[in-house]
C-alpha cells in the first residue's frame, strides 16, 4: 500500500494525480492536473517547488527519485530524471530522460528534449532546436514571491489536500483499470 | 498541416522561367505579366529597427553600420535582449547608516537565459546602458585600407577625363562605396602628383611565412575541453570584429536594422509593391501580388493511388477568382516554352499568336533571352510584328525591353502528366468579401455540367480534370503541367486615360505545375 506524505505548508490540489510513494516538502505547490507518478520507486520532493498544470514527474526505476528545493516544473513538462538538485527550471513542454541526473541551477528550455546518460553540470542551460547547451554564470533565482502568491490564492479556488490527515492512496495497478 | 496556398504543390511558372507558389509572384498590371522577385528591381525605402520601430535615414544607417543604437541582440542565440531591473540596497551618501533601494539594470535573453552579467558587464544605472562595445583590434588597419582605396578611387575619377583611360574595377568600388560621399574634400590632383605612386599601406604588404612555429602550451593538451564554454562558429561570426573563443567573452550586439522595400517592374519601371513609409504600418500603397489578380488554383483531391504511365486518373482542382470582375477559365495543355537563345522557338510562338488575331494571348513564355544575342532577336521580331499585326507597336517595344531587361532563370522541372482539357470554360463570379462569412449565401447558378463542376460557392468552384501520365519513366512523382487562360479586366488603362476609355478586358495565360501526389491541406 503506497502512501502520500504532505508536509504542513505545502499546497497540493485534490485534482492533481499522485500515485505511489510520494513525499512532498513544505511550501511546495502542486497545481491541479499535475501528475506525480511513483510507478517504480518513491518520489521525494523537497521544499518550495512549483509543479504546474499538466507537468509530469515520473519515477519508473526502483530507486527513490529525490528532488531538491526551489525547482519549477512548468506547464506540460515531462521529467523522469534520476535525481534533481536545487533551483532548476523545467520550461514548458520540455522532456528530460530517465538516465540523467541533474545538479543545481539548470534550465531546460521550452520544448527541449534532453536525454544524455551522464550527469549535467551545474548552471547548464539547454535551449533551442537543435539542442544547444551553454553554461550560465549564475543560477536562476528562487520563485519566492510566486509561491507566496499561489499558496494564498490557490486554496480560494481549489480543494486542497489536508496535510494533517494521513491518507492511503490506491496502489500502482490503478493504471490498468483506468 | 501544410500551407493554405500549397506552397509545394501548385507552382506558377514566371515569365523568366522560375517556379513559385502564387503568394511569391507578383503581377504587373502594366505589362500584364507575372513577375517573380528575380524580375523586379528591389529598392530600399527606409531603414528601421524591428524591435523599437524607430525610423532611421539611410545616411545615418550607413554610419551606424545598419544597426540600431538602442536595441541589442543576444550574442549567444540572436534573440532580442530585454532589459531587466534589480534593486539593491545602498547606503545614503550623507547618512551611511541608512539604506535606500536603488535600481540597477542589466540585459537578459528570455530564450537562452544569457545575461550581460555572464559577459562580466557591470549592471547599469540607466535603462539605456551604456553597455560595453566590442573593440575592433583591426580598426586602424581598416581605416588605412579604406583611405588607400578612396585615394585610388579619386585618382581614377580625376583621370576619367582622359580619353584613353580604361575602366577598371576600382571604379565599381567608388560607385557604391564611400568614395562618392567624400570626394570634394580632396583637392583635384595635379598631373605631377597623379603620376606619383601611392604609398602602399602597411597591411597590403605581403605576409611572410614563419620557419618555426611556437610550441603549443601545455594547457592545450592537458585541459579538458568543455564544449559549452567554447563559442560556436555562428556566435563567433556574429561578433565579427573580435571573434571570441570563449562564451564568457561574448558581448551584446546591436540589433540589425530592417528595411522597407519597394519593388519595381524591370520592364515598365513602374511600382509593383510600395509599402507605407511608417515602420509600424503593415499596409501597402501599392501591392500587386499575383494572388489579387491571377486565379488561384489549389489541388483539392490528389491521386489516391500511384499513376502508371499511360493510365488516366481524375483529380479535383479548386479555382478561385480574386478579382472584382467575372472571369472565364479555360484549361489548355501545358504550353510554357522556356526562354531559348536561338530564334526558332520565338518564331513558333509568334506564329501561334498570329492564328487568333482577336486573342491578346500572352507570349511571355516564348521570349528570347536577353543574353548573348539580343540584337539578332530584335531584328527577328520586328518584321514579324509588322506582318502579323497581332502585337501592337507598344507590345513589340515591351518584348524588346523584356529581352534586354529580364534575367533568364529556366528552373528545371519534370512535367510528366498531361491534362485532357475539358471543352467548356468555367465562369467564376467576382470576389465578394462578405460571402466568405455567409454560409447561406445563394450559390450562383451557371448551368454547369455536374460532370465538370461538382461544387461551387461564391467566387470559388471545383473542377474535375482527367489527367493522363506520359509514357516515360514511372518512378518520378507525377507532376501535371497545365496552362489556364482567363479573362483579366485591366482597370489601369481607364485610370491613366482619365476615364475616357473603358476598362480593357484581356485574355491572359498562366502556366502551372501541380504535384499530384501530395496531400492537400
Amino acid at each position: 500500500m503506497a502512501n502520500l506524505q504532505i508536509t504542513v505548508g505545502a499546497v497540493v490540489c485534490v485534482e492533481a494525480e499522485i500515485r505511489g510513494d510520494v513525499r512532498i516538502g513544505t511550501k511546495t505547490i502542486v497545481h491541479p492536473c499535475a501528475k506525480i507518478l511513483a510507478t517504480g520507486g518513491p518520489i521525494v520532493i523537497g521544499d518550495a517547488n512549483i509543479v504546474e498544470e499538466l507537468a509530469t514527474i515520473e519515477n519508473k526505476s526502483p530507486e527513490p527519485m529525490v528532488i531538491g528545493n526551489n525547482n519549477v516544473f512548468e506547464v506540460g513538462s515531462l521529467v523522469k530524471a534520476k535525481a534533481i538538485g536545487d533551483h532548476n527550471i523545467f520550461e514548458t513542454k520540455c522532456f528530460v530522460g530517465d538516465e540523467i541526473s541533474i545538479g543545481n541551477g539548470c534550465v531546460f528550455g521550452a520544448g527541449t528534449k534532453v536525454t544524455p546518460s551522464q550527469a549535467v553540470p551545474d548552471n547548464s542551460v539547454f535551449y533551442g532546436q537543435p539542442l544547444k547547451h551553454r553554461l550560465a554564470g549564475e543560477r536562476p533565482s528562487a520563485q519566492t514571491l510566486q509561491i507566496d502568491f499561489l499558496s494564498r490564492i490557490l486554496p480560494n479556488y481549489h480543494n486542497i489536500i489536508n496535510p494533517t490527515i494521513k491518507r492511503e492512496i490506491p496502489a500502482l495497478p490503478a493504471e490498468k483499470t483506468s | 498541416m501544410s500551407h493554405l496556398f500549397q506552397l509545394d504543390t501548385v507552382k506558377y511558372v514566371c515569365c523568366c522561367g522560375s517556379l513559385k507558389p502564387i503568394c511569391n509572384v507578383y503581377f504587373c498590371r502594366h505589362c500584364l505579366r507575372l513577375r517573380c522577385h528575380y524580375c523586379v528591381s528591389h529598392e530600399v525605402d527606409s531603414h528601421y529597427c524591428g524591435n523599437c520601430s524607430e525610423n532611421m535615414p539611410s545616411a545615418e544607417a550607413k554610419q551606424k553600420r545598419n544597426r540600431c543604437g538602442t536595441c541589442y541582440d543576444c550574442p549567444s542565440c540572436k534573440q532580442t535582449l530585454s532589459i531587466r531591473a534589480t534593486t539593491i540596497q545602498v547606503p545614503l551618501e550623507d547618512e551611511p547608516e541608512k539604506l535606500v533601494a536603488k535600481k540597477l539594470y542589466y540585459l537578459a535573453c528570455g530564450f537562452c537565459r544569457w545575461t550581460s552579467r555572464d559577459a562580466g558587464l557591470p549592471d547599469s544605472q540607466n535603462t539605456s546602458g551604456p553597455w560595453a562595445e566590442p573593440e575592433n583590434p583591426l580598426a586602424q588597419q581598416i581605416i588605412e585600407i579604406s583611405d588607400y582605396f578612396r585615394m585610388l578611387a579619386i585618382r581614377e575619377k580625376n583621370s576619367k577625363d582622359k580619353k584613353f583611360v580604361q575602366k577598371s574595377k576600382y571604379l565599381a568600388a567608388g560607385r557604391h562605396g564611400v568614395a562618392h560621399l567624400l570626394p570634394r574634400r580632396y583637392p583635384v590632383s595635379v598631373p605631377e602628383e597623379m603620376s606619383k605612386p601611392l604609398p602602399t599601406p602597411l597591411y597590403l604588404a605581403p605576409t611572410e611565412g614563419m620557419e618555426d612555429l611556437p610550441e603549443l602550451s601545455d594547457d592545450v593538451y592537458e585541459d579538458e575541453l568543455i564544449i559549452p564554454k567554447v563559442t560556436s562558429l555562428t556566435q563567433r561570426l556574429r561578433q565579427l570584429e573580435t571573434q571570441p573563443r570563449e562564451t564568457s567573452k561574448l558581448l551584446p550586439t546591436h540589433k540589425q536594422l530592417l528595411v522597407k522595400r519597394s519593388l519595381r517592374c524591370r520592364v515598365c519601371e513602374r511600382n509593383i509593391s510600395k509599402p507605407e513609409y511608417s515602420p509600424v504600418s503593415i499596409k501597402f500603397k501599392i501591392q500587386l501580388n499575383a494572388y489579387f489578380h491571377v486565379p488561384q488554383i489549389r489541388l483539392m483531391t490528389p491521386l489516391n493511388e500511384p499513376l502508371v504511365p499511360g493510365r488516366k486518373a481524375r483529380i479535383v482542382l479548386r479555382l478561385a477568382n480574386p478579382t472584382q470582375f467575372p472571369t472565364a477559365i479555360r484549361f489548355l495543355p501545358f504550353s510554357f516554352v522556356p526562354l531559348q537563345k536561338d530564334g526558332s522557338t520565338d518564331k513558333r510562338a509568334l506564329d501561334a499568336g498570329k492564328f487568333d488575331p482577336t486573342r491578346e494571348s500572352s507570349t511571355d513564355h516564348s521570349l528570347p533571352s536577353h543574353t548573348l544575342t539580343p540584337t539578332t532577336s530584335i531584328t527577328f521580331i520586328t518584321p514579324s510584328m509588322t506582318g502579323g499585326g497581332t502585337l501592337g507597336s507598344g507590345e513589340s517595344t515591351q518584348i524588346m525591353k523584356e529581352i534586354h531587361v529580364l534575367p533568364r532563370r529556366s528552373e528545371r522541372f519534370s512535367q510528366n502528366c498531361d491534362v485532357i482539357p475539358p471543352a467548356d470554360e468555367i465562369v467564376l463570379p467576382p470576389r465578394d468579401e462578405t460571402s466568405d462569412f455567409d454560409d447561406f449565401a445563394e450559390t450562383p447558378d451557371f448551368n454547369d455540367d455536374p460532370k465538370l463542376v461538382p461544387w461551387r460557392k461564391a467566387n470559388k468552384a471545383a473542377v474535375y480534370l482527367d489527367v493522363i501520365r506520359q509514357l516515360t519513366d514511372g518512378s518520378e512523382p507525377p507532376v501535371l503541367g497545365i496552362t489556364i487562360e482567363y479573362d483579366y479586366v485591366n482597370t489601369i488603362v481607364a485610370l491613366e486615360s482619365k476615364g475616357v476609355q473603358e476598362p480593357q478586358k484581356v485574355r491572359l495565360q498562366a502556366h502551372l505545375l501541380i504535384a499530384l501526389d501530395r496531400i492537400p491541406s
